[in-house]
């Protein structure tokens, strides 16, 4: 699994999470990151030149830039319509390139206009050897904030003892607008293969490859073969798609729409890190099992998995709980999850619980005094239903951790070098590194009973703590007013907007 | 096309984004903030001075009019101190195309900054006439005020979105001592600098700018020479002799300095500077940058310019092909083109906006210790680059293979 340090590397110093705090890339981005997954095919952004300039690098690009093209629109097109340049570059890059396919993906300029995007495709279809796919616009400009706090409000209904159900669809996510383009315009009626899925290779987290290929692996060991990972591959295995009996999907929207054109059932994971340990493992096949009728040879392969590892998962288990940690969360909605995790599945002995959040996250997100609420119950309730005695502190004052750290002999928490000063040792939260089977997980297990035996003491040298970082905001100082006035300022006119 | 450069508002509001008591609203959809953004002043994190109004559906159907008030105010409740004394509205594609009034709306709402429409729609100009409106949208600052009892200059089209600027402007002060003082430097000013711009003897004008500089040698006399970006040995000599004519220095001792800076680098690079003679070298920047580049390159380091692309006219799919036809083998540019450059196994260099994959903050790249810095990397670049990895003579396999 070394794929997962080298993803939080790579990915991490990419400052995304910092612009995140001021701004939000347009739906074109998600676009990109669907259709880049794709081989040999090229992407056409009907957009003025700064949209073509900016959208080739995104953070979802990883280490490369996009390949897109861009028609730069000009005064122009905006009264006659893209026409001319649009069928010119799909031609040229037809002839030069030969791609399999062309997405034509629009930008707020068409969709003000109205351009029509597929009447103009359609027109020049037979002239070129590519498939052109027309990307349709579901919303303005990008998908409104209103699904995150749904999402929020889901999670914070639900009971901790059942995985989440959520309704969200994400209607104008540009990556669901291509997968949506790929139902609807490449797939193809197929004879279904009984004993196969396909899987949705998007939203794993850190080192999402080896896992998805190591689930892979475990399927078919179980008599079930991965027909295609989506979008992934060329437009060809995008086409046999329908081939599959289920799809196990992330976005659900594309998935509903394959069921009602090609009647492929799909089993729906809304958040892949509250799958943890090996019951939720078991729970995930068996769920796979049911339904494609392979329950017996999927329970066969698990209690074998399960006798290879557990005794020396007990053992880990045993290893871990000699020591008290201190965990430290940055939200409360995720309490549940952590204490599974680390108290029920790693074996931690939890001493206590701080969360150290946001003040303002409930105005922040639109949510009222009862979801809060809601959340602090749902973590007392998860401490309980697990037998865990360890108090919960919100917001604790410096003095009140202190004291803490007098009852613990390590923390587990993030990468806000407060905590260094707390002098403890330190185990990283990786709260979503979620595992889909044995071996990955065990793999984890060592590596977290490692670190406990012998957590990282951070030297009184490091030298990121002769700052007086920002609690929350890291990096952020006190005094840098102007950039938390610019998040403020982003807040109050987007995240707000459909509270 | 493969784009290689911004539209109208990339290039306006990177050239506001060094006022550091100004306020940079657009008004426009989510993108074009986070694109902003991203490709550079995101490494200024700790500043950031920028907010979108976000522009959605419904402001398509009813217009952003309200939207661009409610920006306006949240600007100025969120800087209720002096912090902030003025708000630039950028303007973008969408509210140029339904026709928001913007200036209407700056006219009626209250509010205690100042407000300082830059209409920038991406689809009708470029990123060099976008650059043009904001930096002319400065003069309204500019007041009759008395010289400085030094001589003084402004430095106008420089940006604190270039990788380099602050350190390459923090090195020509240094090579100039008090002989000729930085009166403001766009990259790092303030309203109270842009109001004393007057106060300068010469406008420097490095790139855009030039529309600024005419208003303000026809309103307040205050001349202007345009320059090329100051890169190398001779670059800067060459430099400080043009102000040592327009404003009666003497600059023998400093440009005897650097004479000397020069040999003593060359001296210990010789070995590798003589590598690169007459070898053709492909060369992409922007108007800042270009032509003090191609110049120090050509005349310093005595290369062949095979490839001279200003990024705005670029088409990277266009480069592409010139680099395979002029055969460089080196590229110098910008972060977006590294990649290429690796598809191409040439030895790179990022030089010039965009760096969104690189940090530049130790050295700059002009005057001694620039040069030597320049000259580091483009030597470290050729040492470094993985070359036939796969072996001397794969090649032959690969023709074999395809004749097969």
């Amino acid at each position: 699994m070394n794929e997962f340090y080298k993803d939080c590397l790579i990915l991490d110093m990419k400052p995304n999470s910092i612009v995140h705090r001021y701004a939000v890339n347009g739906k074109i981005s998600g676009n990109l990151g669907a259709i880049t997954c794709l081989d040999n095919a090229l992407i056409i952004l009907v957009s003025p030149i700064g949209c073509g300039f900016h959208y080739r690098y995104t953070v979802r690009a990883r280490n490369k830039l996009n390949d897109v093209d861009c028609v730069n629109l000009k005064n122009q097109e905006v009264v006659f319509g893209s026409h001319d340049k649009l069928v010119a570059l799909i031609k040229k890059l037809d002839a030069e390139y030969a791609p399999k396919a062309i997405f034509v993906v629009p930008s707020v300029v068409t969709d003000v206009i109205n351009d029509d995007l597929t009447g103009i495709s359609n027109s020049v279809q037979t002239e070129v050897k590519a498939k052109i796919v027309v990307i349709v616009s579901q919303a303005f400009s990008h998908m409104d904030k209103s699904n995150f706090t749904k999402n929020l409000k889901n999670t914070a209904m639900q009971k901790n003892s059942t995985k989440q159900v959520s309704n969200v669809l994400y209607k104008g996510c540009g990556y669901v607008e291509v997968m949506d383009a790929l139902v609807e315009q490449v797939m193809e009626p197929q004879k279904i293969e009984p004993n196969s899925v396909n899987i949705e290779s998007f939203l794993w987290g850190y080192g999402g490859a080896t896992k998805l290929e190591r689930m892979q692996n475990l399927l078919l060991r179980m008599g079930i073969k991965v027909n295609t990972f989506l979008p992934l591959g060329d437009i060809d295995s995008i086409k046999i798609a329908p081939k599959a009996k289920l799809n196990i999907v992330r976005r659900k929207k594309w998935a509903v729409s394959m069921k009602t054109r090609f009647g492929t059932d799909f089993f729906h994971l809304a958040m892949p890190f509250e799958w943890h340990g090996f019951d939720d493992i078991c729970e995930f096949y068996r769920e796979i099992g049911k339904h494609l009728d392979l329950e017996t040879s999927v329970e066969k392969i698990l209690q074998e998995e399960i006798e290879k590892y557990k005794s020396r998962y007990e053992e880990l288990k045993t290893q871990n709980s000699k020591r008290r940690a201190c965990i430290i969360s940055g939200g409360v909605s995720n309490i549940a999850e952590t204490l599974k995790a680390y108290h029920k599945n790693f074996g931690v002995r939890v001493a206590s619980i701080c969360v150290i959040m946001n003040t303002r996250f409930a105005e922040e997100n639109g949510l009222d005094d009862s979801i809060m609420k809601r959340f602090f119950a749902k973590a007392e309730e998860a401490k309980l239903s697990m037998n865990c005695d360890a108090e919960l502190y919100i917001n604790p004052s410096k003095e009140k951790l202190e004291v803490l750290m007098q009852d613990c002999d390590y923390l587990i928490c993030g990468r806000n070098p407060r905590y260094a000063k707390l002098n403890k040792p330190i185990l990283p939260m990786y709260i979503d590194r979620a595992a889909f089977d044995f071996e990955s997980f065990m793999e984890i297990m060592e590596e977290v009973s490692a670190k406990i035996a012998e957590p990282l003491q951070l030297s009184n040298k490091l030298l990121l703590n002769c700052m007086e970082f920002d609690d929350i905001f890291f990096p952020r100082e006190e005094k840098d007013c102007n950039s938390k006035a610019s998040r403020d300022i982003y807040t109050e006119m987007w995240r707000l907007r459909k509270k | 096309m493969k784009a290689m450069a911004g539209c109208a508002l990339f290039g306006a509001v990177k050239m506001l984004s060094g006022i550091k008591d100004a306020f940079v609203l657009q008004h426009s959809v989510v993108g074009c903030n986070y694109g902003t953004l991203i490709l550079q002043n995101v490494h200024k994190n700790y500043d950031v001075r920028q907010a979108s109004t976000v522009i959605y559906e419904n402001e398509v159907v009813y217009g952003g009019h309200e939207l661009l008030a409610k920006g306006i105010r949240e600007v100025d409740k969120a800087f209720c101190d002096d912090a902030i004394k003025v708000i630039f509205i950028v303007s973008g594609c969408v509210p140029n195309m339904i026709g928001d009034d913007v200036e209407g709306v700056m006219a009626e709402v209250a509010c205690s900054k100042k407000l300082v429409h830059v209409k920038a729609p991406g689809y009708n100009g470029d990123f060099d006439s976008g650059a043009e409106t904001a930096l002319l949208s400065l003069f309204s600052f500019a007041k009759n005020c008395s010289k400085t009892e030094a001589p003084s200059i402004n430095i106008l089209g420089v940006s604190a979105d270039d990788p380099y600027a602050e350190q390459d402007v923090a090195e020509l002060q240094n090579i100039m001592g008090s002989k000729v003082l930085v009166n403001c430097s766009l990259h790092d000013t303030s309203i109270e600098a842009l109001e004393k711009l007057n106060a300068a003897h010469l406008n420097i004008v490095l790139g855009n700018g030039v529309k600024l500089a005419q208003k303000l040698e026809k309103s307040f006399g205050v001349p202007y020479i345009q320059c090329k970006y100051p890169y190398g040995i001779h670059g800067m000599i060459d430099f400080l002799h043009i102000l040592e004519e327009a404003m009666q220095v003497d600059f023998t001792a400093e440009c005897q300095r650097l004479y000397e800076n020069g040999q003593s680098l060359v001296r210990k690079t010789a070995y590798y500077l003589s590598t690169l003679y007459q070898l053709p070298v492909a060369l992409v920047g922007d108007k800042l940058h270009l032509e003090g580049m191609k110049c120090f390159l050509r005349d310093e380091i005595g290369m062949n310019i095979a490839v001279c692309l200003d990024v705005k006219a670029g088409d990277e799919r266009n480069l592409e092909q010139e680099l395979k036809s002029k055969n460089a083998a080196l590229l110098l540019g910008t972060g977006f083109q590294r990649e290429l450059a690796r598809k191409m196994q040439l030895p790179f260099v990022g030089y010039c906006y965009p760096l969104q994959d690189q940090l530049c903050l130790a050295t700059g790249l002009i005057g001694g210790i620039g040069t030597a810095h320049l000259l580091e990397m483009i030597i470290n670049s050729v040492l470094q680059q993985d070359y036939k990895t796969d072996g001397i003579y794969h090649q032959l396999l690969d023709g074999r293979g395809d004749n097969a």
